[in-house]
């Protein structure tokens, strides 16, 4: 005979038989414990949840940072030519949907009420998954430029010499290096921008020398954006990157007992 | 001359649904599909029980054999095992990594030897209805009887043997069965005197000091992990785990075990041996030996997904079709138990090294596939 402590409470199991050694109900009086139900509902229990926070406002903005250059670096190729990427957004300007040739308030596909944004108009139906990049139209352009003039008028300073940069600011420079323009004929926005692209691309080189001498003195720092770029989650202050395990149960489906168990 | 095992009728318990669920069966049937099997049990002589259990221990010796032969001779291509995963199955190995629990899947029809059809050995299921149901149904329908059957007490004394005071447990959350798993196994753990934490596999962090992390980051100590081995190494953290190996539970030497290219191996390693069935990598090595009733299986196939059973070259039955489960193994076919245009795979849970509980799934078709049914079991004459 044995005894054991569960729940606070002395429990004697007699050797019975060959194999088992309980008189006992496993569980007492065969029910649940709290904790198990709400598990077995779908809620999570337990341990002291300690307040342990990972990556730093630093770490984030670091983050963020790359994530532009790593993004610019991507398009560089197709802007060169001409070519905007659909879904390309520049700030106070909107996201391209390169079927329309235009930029709209909405990225291409978002979805409201069960609709989605697609060329400027509702529909009812989902988008395709891959839309091939194009060449903005004159009336997409003239809006670049506008925003482009806003932002001159507003700033005492070019922007691109110091601080952070746009992805406008970033298209504009790719823009006007390529000098492929189509049949748009560029007002003062664009001609003024014309003489700060070296400031430009100082700018972003800048910001890729902050993020190089950042991440190597930071192998955290590092790692979570390797983890941040596999898993396709988002570097948060104060959290770990996640999701980067489960990715395989996700792609599969279970039916029956619904287990990936064997 | 009167069978060792048989399959008997038996009255339902009153509220037996309600009885399973408030144990924490939740999903005991698809609608009047049964895959708790309460009218019917099996009945199995002390001998027969031992002779399971005797079976399940000698295997075990020999799995064991072959992991060895496996690190030292680097037979990792037989086993199908990524390069990115070797110096971890071998780091492992080596360290002797903490194992929970796993179990055997064998064929036996009463007469001779049981033959190992298969080890489940990194993330078994049917745990909860092993460890508690079959045991509350055995204390309601026949409480003078007995079952093989400590798995529960078992798992409780092996918690014991590990220093860490909070274990983690994951699992593909959707799924309702791996939750219950989980959740029994917790409860394990904490009646060792561990606290627990549950979560989504999709919910572990990684943070920036190297270390696995919970929702609310804290860092874990172990891990306790109801998701195949040969999934993990191929998503984004897998990378990660390093110096991490030691806290997921089952280790990573299991996955030397949780695959069925294993079983050539064995079957070389010890030819002939009663407790085994002939196997190859491929369908003409084992004809060559003379054989014509086989079954073939993917590596990482599960819950008889991918199974063909062939007769002379003629598929006779197939199990669920599945994603791509890795090479195939040819292993000759063994006659299992049949009663009642049922056949019974016998399942035999190790906890740790030893044999602690027997369980069985019955189905009218050759191959165990996930809807077969669960029947209870006690030791009788």
């Amino acid at each position: 005979m044995i005894g054991l402590t569960w729940g606070g409470c002395l429990v004697v199991f007699e050797t019975f038989m060959k194999e088992r050694s309980f008189l006992t109900a496993l569980r007492p009086g065969g029910i649940l414990r709290w904790s198990t139900a709400c598990i077995l509902a779908g809620s999570l229990t337990s341990c002291d949840r300690g307040v342990h926070h990972v990556a730093t406002e630093q770490d984030v903005q670091m983050a963020e940072t790359q994530v532009q250059i790593e993004k610019l670096d991507s398009e560089k190729a197709k802007l060169m030519e001409g070519e905007v990427t659909n879904n390309f957004n520049i700030p106070k300007v909107g996201y391209y949907h390169a079927e329309a040739h235009e930029f709209y308030e909405h990225p291409y596909g978002y979805s409201q009420d069960g609709r989605y944004f697609v060329n400027g108009a509702w529909q009812d139906e989902p988008v395709a998954e891959s839309v091939a990049t194009s060449r903005p139209s004159a009336a997409a352009l003239k809006k670049v430029e506008a925003a482009l003039e806003e932002e001159q008028t507003a700033a005492t300073a070019p922007q691109a010499g110091g601080g952070g940069f746009g992805m406008g600011n970033a298209l504009m420079m790719y823009w006007l290096l390529a000098g492929n323009r189509g049949m748009f004929s560029p007002g003062n926005g664009f001609r003024q921008a014309g003489g700060q692209v070296g400031n430009w691309q100082q700018g972003v080189d800048n910001q890729r020398g902050a993020v190089s001498r950042y991440a190597a003195g930071n192998p955290g720092y590092q790692r979570m954006v390797a983890q941040s770029r596999a898993s396709g989650t988002a570097v948060t202050a104060g959290q770990s990157v996640r999701s980067g395990f489960g990715n395989t149960a996700t792609a599969r489906s279970s039916g029956g007992r619904s287990s990936f168990g064997s | 001359m009167k069978s060792n095992i048989r399959l008997e009728a038996n009255t339902p318990r009153a509220g037996w649904q309600q009885s399973v669920e408030s144990a924490g069966l939740i999903w005991h049937g698809a609608g009047e599909v049964p895959y708790w099997k309460e009218d019917e049990h099996l009945v199995l002589t002390l001998k027969a029980a031992e002779t399971l259990e005797a079976a399940a221990s000698e295997l075990h010796a020999l799995c064991l054999e072959a992991c060895d032969k496996i690190v030292r001779n680097a037979w990792w291509e037989r086993l199908a095992i990524p390069d990115a995963a070797v110096s971890m199955i071998q780091t492992s190995w080596m360290a002797g990594d903490f194992s929970l629990y796993g179990r055997f899947d064998l064929a036996w029809d009463g007469t001779g030897e049981p033959k190992l059809l298969e080890y489940n050995a990194d993330t078994p299921t049917s745990l909860l209805e092993a460890a508690v149901i079959q045991w509350q149904w055995l204390e309601a329908v026949a409480p003078q009887g007995d079952q093989l059957n400590s798995i529960h007490e078992a798992l409780v004394e092996r918690w014991k043997s590990i220093p860490e005071r909070c274990v983690h447990f994951a699992c593909a959350w959707e799924n309702l069965e791996d939750r219950q798993t989980i959740a029994y196994l917790a409860e394990t753990a904490e009646q060792a005197g561990k606290t627990v934490e549950l979560m989504d596999m999709a919910e572990i962090g990684f943070s920036a000091e190297g270390r696995f992390t919970d929702g609310g980051e804290r860092a874990i100590e172990k891990l306790f992990k109801l998701y195949p081995w040969e999934w993990m190494t191929g998503e984004p953290f897998f990378a990660e785990i390093g110096q991490e190996r030691a806290r997921f539970i089952e280790p990573a030497w299991k996955m030397m075990l949780s695959n069925k290219g294993l079983l050539p191996i064995l079957w070389e390693l010890n030819p002939g041996h009663p407790l085994l069935l002939a196997a190859y990598r491929t369908r003409e090595e084992l004809c060559a030996q003379g054989v014509s009733f086989w079954v073939e299986k993917p590596f990482f196939g599960r819950e008889g997904a991918g199974i063909s059973l062939v007769d002379r070259g003629k598929i006779l039955a197939g199990g669920a079709a599945g994603h791509a489960m890795g090479p195939m193994v040819y292993q000759k076919h063994a006659p299992m138990f049949a009663a009642k245009q049922q056949h019974f795979v016998w399942g035999l849970w190790m906890v740790g090294d030893a044999c602690c509980g027997l369980s069985a799934r019955g189905d009218s078709a050759p191959i165990t596939g996930n809807l077969s049914r669960f029947y209870p079991h006690r030791i009788g004459d």
